[in-house]
């Protein structure tokens, strides 16, 4: 019997998933969900950014029960240099950072265990980030890479989720996405002219004309 | 080191456009008036010669694409994912799909545990 767990490697999987409002998607597959705390970091390091937010909101809300924060050594040490200068980025500390809770979920009460026993990981990155990690070379079988959008077509294919495709458009739809609208400088309602038409609603006509 | 440029303001007049072209190989001017600098004419940084959110609507379609990935576009522009995900949405633009290999092995896994996750849905059903 392999015991799971699902480690969220980035920012990505979590403020895709806020802004298309399915967070609670994570929870579907009914294993401990960690988030590192240099992704949290990075996500809600600047609340004014479209979902980080929501991310934060659904990380306390869940956090302790199904969610854990995890911490890292990569994470103390970012902070220390942002100490010495504020200007500090994060640059692929989310990666090492999860590679860091990968570790330890792997070698978690290693012996503690009931005979037979093993650790396993689900990894889910954001898609686009999935080719290029160099610590997922020569994973074992029980480390599983996953981009998020195979996260939720998985969910789609055992019937946990209506249509991922729908999750995965809302992410990237402003028309009705509060989420986004907040950050274009106002509602639909009073789009810009400078917006593309297509994201502009029509205009109801107010009054008949007689 | 290099020395800085120094022209007269009425020097400046006469050959503005020379002195514009030569900005980014030859460096700042300083402009002077009565003997005293007034100012200084240097090419913009590197970063501002697009706006941050120029750059980002010039990469979105190179990310949906699956031209570029998002860590690229983050060193670049210093934005946060949630702004990509804005300018994908201003531009009608799609998330890339990703699907990473799995050995057999590891692909059984995964189908094994959402078809878990399915079943103990359905038992906990009333």
């Amino acid at each position: 019997m392999t015991r799971f767990s699902l480690v969220v490697t980035d920012a990505g999987p979590l403020i895709t998933l806020a802004v298309a409002q399915a967070l609670d998607t994570l929870l579907l597959v009914k294993l401990p969900v960690i988030v590192p705390d240099m992704v949290r970091f990075e996500v809600i390091r600047d609340l004014s950014k479209p979902g980080a937010q929501e991310v934060a909101d659904w990380i306390r809300c869940h956090e302790g029960q199904q969610v854990h924060v995890a911490s890292t050594e990569v994470f103390e040490e970012y902070q220390v240099l942002l100490a010495a200068n504020p200007g500090t980025r994060t640059k692929d500390r989310g990666e090492q950072a999860a590679a860091e809770v990968l570790g330890k979920v792997m070698g978690k009460e290693r012996g503690k265990e009931p005979a037979g026993t093993q650790r396993g990981a689900i990894l889910l990155f954001e898609d686009s980030g999935v080719r290029k990690q160099n610590f997922l070379i020569r994973l074992p079988d029980e480390v599983l890479v996953v981009s998020t959008s195979e996260f939720l077509f998985g969910l789609e294919s055992a019937k946990l989720l209506t249509s991922a495709a729908d999750v995965l458009q809302r992410a990237t739809t402003l028309r009705g996405n509060q989420i986004l609208e907040r950050h274009v400088g106002g509602t639909v309602a009073t789009a810009p002219d400078s917006w593309p038409a297509r994201l502009q609603r029509p205009r109801r006509r107010v009054g008949k004309a007689t | 080191m290099a020395l800085t440029r120094t022209i007269s303001s009425s020097d400046a007049k006469g050959c503005l456009g020379r002195l514009l072209g030569s900005l980014s190989s030859e460096g700042p001017v300083e402009i002077t008036r009565n003997g005293h600098l007034v100012g200084v004419l240097s090419a913009p940084p590197e970063r501002a010669r697009a706006t941050e959110a120029d750059r980002m609507a010039e990469l979105a379609p190179l990310y949906a694409a699956g031209k570029l990935g998002w860590r690229e576009i983050a060193s670049d522009t210093g934005a946060a994912f949630g702004e990509l995900l804005l300018e994908l949405a201003k531009q009608g633009l799609a998330l890339p799909r990703v699907t990473p290999e799995k050995r057999p092995a590891q692909a059984a896994l995964l189908r094994g545990i959402f078809r878990q996750a399915a079943k103990s849905r359905s038992t906990a059903k009333p």
